[in-house]
């Protein structure tokens, strides 16, 4: 019989019980529940050989590799020494120029077919692509070539998923997303600006582990991380429910952690789950902050959320006005939207919320 | 006979860049500095609210947004005519010192390290010896049979990921198996402790990189007493680890590559806007202040304002009419034409102080630090020429080795005045000082300025507002300032000059070039 990987791993001081420990967060980081860590252990151990990435950085701030470069459990050195083969990846990569390209060319040839490829940063296509050139050959080419090959593309943060900043008006390069170039249907999105060290992780490893990606939404985003508003899991959402709102940062309202809707959050409309998942190994997220949520993971939201700190334009919660079905549904719960409507509407009669409208916005 | 070479992609640094050489003799005899990528910011900016430039030009650099997002709501600050109140002021330094932090223990062991250090060399250590030389410079003794086993079953594998194709075995390379073997297991460490570092600042703003706390007249968040706390413990742990890692790291390395005290030194002409100011908001009382150092006269700090800046276009793709401006009245006009270094080669103007190229960074920022007599710069400095054998010798720093070793005084300055902010804020909560904002009316028409400094360089926004927008908004960044190309009397960059010079063993793999690139934390 086979000799276990927990059995090589046994001179390196890592006993099975760290072992199953290990497939046991990798389960956590990947929303499943624990009755998956044998079947996640069987994966690890089958998965000899480490998987190849290739990380394309495009119209790109390179502020997603800082994320991953942030990374806990595993660490960015077990993600390149223990759990992926990262065969080209600009930013951290021992060769350059020509060694770096050969590398490049190398793990295509050899993985044909085989590879992930993460894309960082928008493509910029206007002028055959001359805003960006890495080798003597544009952003555009190179996306197209290293992406015809690959078992899965993967596209890190908002740039890479939607054109994020450089795609904003009037967009001067003509950028795009991954999914423009090669399909839409052929890229999974990890949409937020910078992409969320966890989820850029759990969807490699669950794409590795299980042998599929997993289930997406209906902009490509994994549902496990991008299946809820950042309003329903938000710590402060009972402030809301209770009217109770920062009118201005510093404010003693601020101090006590009110709701920030007013000041221009736009959690009750984006998708993502930062409340849960958190950033930099828990410590905080943006609301944590005190700063309001501007909608990150949302496609064109340099566009569609700005004033970022102004109340969100034609909003649609209860009671304020605009109110549109479908998004008290989806922002608010079937189950408590009756419930939540009246009691929002009777703030609005006593005065404690407003009327609202963008002209009040926070930040003045 | 003259030969050219090209480096394309220029790695391990943030964004894209080219460099092309002229080698005669073995040695550099030209240069050129090409920035391969433009994205247009400055002209997304225009029309939009005010308020959300800080959250724009943060996507300028994912390294360094923090500085960005500073250097914008000074320049909104400046041009709504408020300061941040006391709490606010030092929430702000400590965020931007947990950047600087976080991006010089990143730059030196994860960006700039494996051009000193033979990962593959470190495979014949004896990991027992490691650990007495370790013990013997003071630095990390961590578990070396550990990392070199680690790094053994790594290469059997046969798959060596991002370290394929490195250089391994360069006769440029010095070190000795226990000395690589000690450095690869501090790279490792280092990535937990700029991760670290990066914890500091989320917890002000959120998260790192990208913090959304900034904001024109403080920052948002509340300096509570668990947030004091959840700080102060990790800049002690931070401050520990430089002093007791970084530190004795670069005295140990430094000695097998003191010739680089004398290659890629450049013009010696220094700029620092200053970061990090006081109570008093004086540009040259800041931690880090204010001045020029030209021609690498270091006692001769000279005061420095914003309106000595022109940015040039001349070999930059774009028009003409963006040429010779300050950039209050700054244009951005893209227009590509083919890569042609005795025309127009690259995406970054080239921005001068009265004509002058300047040099930006660490070394810029301690040798201002050094010339204006600041007792703290001036130990740090002083202390380190004497270890390294050099004493009273300050113009060795205008080198490669000088760049690294500036960076790591600079970080230890940071991280221990990091630890002084923290007991200056609890001070400014016991009198009841706790408002970290002031809150504002943007005004229909104004304009501001913002100066300060990023980990790589010195950095500046300005910003012009009519009917409550942004009318124009023009950035000098770092790379701009180091990595520009000719201006329009075809004096060089200050990296195509500090490249001048630097010997080539073999131009098939140029990693002295790379050195010289890398020194300046592109």
């Amino acid at each position: 019989m086979e000799e276990q990987l927990y059995q090589k791993l046994a001179p390196y001081g890592i006993t099975r019980r760290d072992f199953l420990k290990y497939c046991g967060s990798l389960a956590a980081m990947l929303g499943l529940s624990e009755l998956y860590i044998p079947q996640i252990a069987a994966a690890v151990e089958k998965a000899a050989a480490r998987p190849p990435v290739i990380w394309l950085s495009m119209s790109s701030c390179t502020g997603d590799t800082e994320q991953i470069a942030k990374s806990f459990n595993p660490t960015p050195a077990e993600l390149v020494l223990d759990i992926l083969s990262i065969d080209y990846w600009e930013t951290l990569m021992a060769p350059a120029g020509e060694q770096a390209e050969e590398s490049l060319r190398d793990s295509i040839k050899e993985n044909k077919g085989k590879y992930i490829v993460c894309v960082e940063g928008a493509i910029p296509k206007g002028d055959d692509g001359v805003y960006l050139t890495i080798g003597e050959k544009t952003g555009l080419e190179v996306t197209k070539e290293v992406c015809a090959d690959a078992a899965a593309v993967i596209a890190v943060g908002s740039c890479a998923s939607f054109g994020g900043i450089p795609a904003a008006e009037p967009n001067p390069t003509s950028a795009v997303g991954v999914g423009d170039i090669i399909g839409k249907d052929k890229v999974v999105n990890i949409s937020t600006c910078p992409a969320n060290y966890s989820w850029v992780v759990g969807t490699i490893v669950s794409y590795v582990l299980l042998g599929e990606l997993p289930e997406l939404d209906d902009l490509n985003r994994p549902k496990p991380f991008f299946g809820q508003t950042i309003h329903e899991n938000c710590s402060r959402r009972g402030h809301f429910e209770a009217g109770e709102f920062v009118e201005e940062f510093g404010s003693e309202e601020a101090a006590k952690e009110y709701c920030l809707y007013k000041v221009g959050c736009k959690g009750p409309e984006t998708y993502a789950a930062c409340p849960i998942t958190l950033w930099n190994n828990k410590v905080n997220w943006c609301v944590g902050a005190g700063a309001p949520c501007i909608g990150c993971a949302e496609p064109q939201f340099w566009d569609k959320n700005t004033p970022l700190y102004d109340r969100m334009p034609g909003v649609t919660l209860p009671g304020i006005g605009n109110v549109s079905a479908d998004t008290i549904g989806a922002v608010l719960g079937i189950a408590t939207a009756a419930g939540l409507g009246v009691h929002l509407v009777g703030q609005v009669v006593t005065g404690r919320l407003g009327k609202g409208g963008p002209e009040e916005g926070g930040g003045e | 006979m003259a030969k050219r070479i090209v480096i394309d992609p220029v790695t391990r640094i943030e964004g894209h860049h080219r460099v092309e050489v002229e080698i005669e003799g073995g040695k550099v005899k030209d240069a050129w500095s090409t920035a391969t990528f433009f994205r247009g910011l400055e002209v997304i900016l225009k029309d939009r609210d005010p308020r959300d430039a800080w959250q724009i030009t943060q996507r300028i650099c994912g390294i360094c947004p923090t500085p960005h997002a500073y250097a914008s709501v000074l320049s909104m600050d400046d041009a709504f005519g408020i300061e941040a109140p006391t709490a606010g002021r030092i929430l702000r330094n400590l965020s931007l010192g947990a950047n600087f932090v976080h991006s010089h223990i990143l730059h030196f062991y994860h960006l700039a390290a494996l051009d000193y250090v033979d990962i593959i060399s470190a495979l014949d250590a004896d990991p027992v010896k490691t650990g007495e030389l370790a013990q013997a410079l003071e630095t990390k003794v961590m578990d070396f049979k550990a990392v070199k086993d680690k790094l053994a079953a790594f290469a059997q594998s046969g798959q060596l990921g991002i370290f394929a194709n490195g250089f391994w075995g360069h006769p440029a390379y010095k070190l000795s198996p226990e000395v690589n073997l000690l450095a690869v297991a501090h790279y490792l460490d280092a990535f937990t402790m700029q991760a670290k570092a990066s914890e500091v600042n989320a917890l002000i703003v959120g998260r790192a990189p990208i913090g959304q706390g900034w904001t024109a007249g403080g920052i948002t968040t509340t300096p509570t007493v668990a947030l004091i706390a959840e700080l102060k413990y990790r800049i002690m742990e931070l401050q520990g680890w430089v002093d007791g890692t970084y530190l004795p790291d670069i005295l140990a390395i430094a000695p097998f590559y003191i010739d680089w005290a004398a290659i890629g030194g450049g013009y010696g002409n220094f700029l620092s806007w200053g970061v990090f100011p006081d109570e008093s908001n004086e540009p040259t009382k800041q931690l880090l202040p204010r001045g020029a150092v030209l021609g690498g006269k270091i006692t001769g700090v000279k005061d420095v304002k914003a309106d000595e800046v022109k940015e040039f276009v001349k070999h930059s793709w774009y028009t003409d009419t963006c040429d010779d401006l300050n950039p209050g009245e700054g244009k951005t006009e893209a227009k590509h034409t083919k890569l042609d270094t005795s025309d127009r080669y690259s995406w970054i103007k080239a921005p001068r102080v009265n004509g002058k190229p300047m040099e930006v960074g660490p070394l810029a920022r301690m040798v201002v630090a050094y010339g204006r007599g600041d007792k703290v710069a001036t130990e740090l400095i002083d202390s380190t020429l004497e270890k390294l054998g050099v004493p009273g010798k300050p113009e060795v720093l205008v080198s490669t080795l000088g760049r690294h070793a500036a960076r790591l005084l600079e970080c230890k300055k940071v991280v221990d005045a990091m630890a002084d902010w923290i007991e200056e804020l609890v001070a400014a909560v016991k009198k009841g000082e706790a408002s970290t904002y002031k809150s504002y009316d943007i005004p229909s028409s104004a304009s501001g300025v913002g100066l300060t400094e990023a980990p790589r360089g010195s950095l500046a926004h300005w910003n012009e507002i009519s009917g409550k927008k942004i009318k124009n908004y023009q950035v000098v960044a770092p790379t701009t300032w180091n990595f520009g190309p000719r201006d329009d009397k075809d004096n060089r960059g200050p990296l195509e000059e500090a490249l001048i010079g630097t010997p080539v063993e073999d131009p098939t793999k140029p990693i002295e070039i790379l050195r010289v690139v890398r020194s300046f934390d592109p």
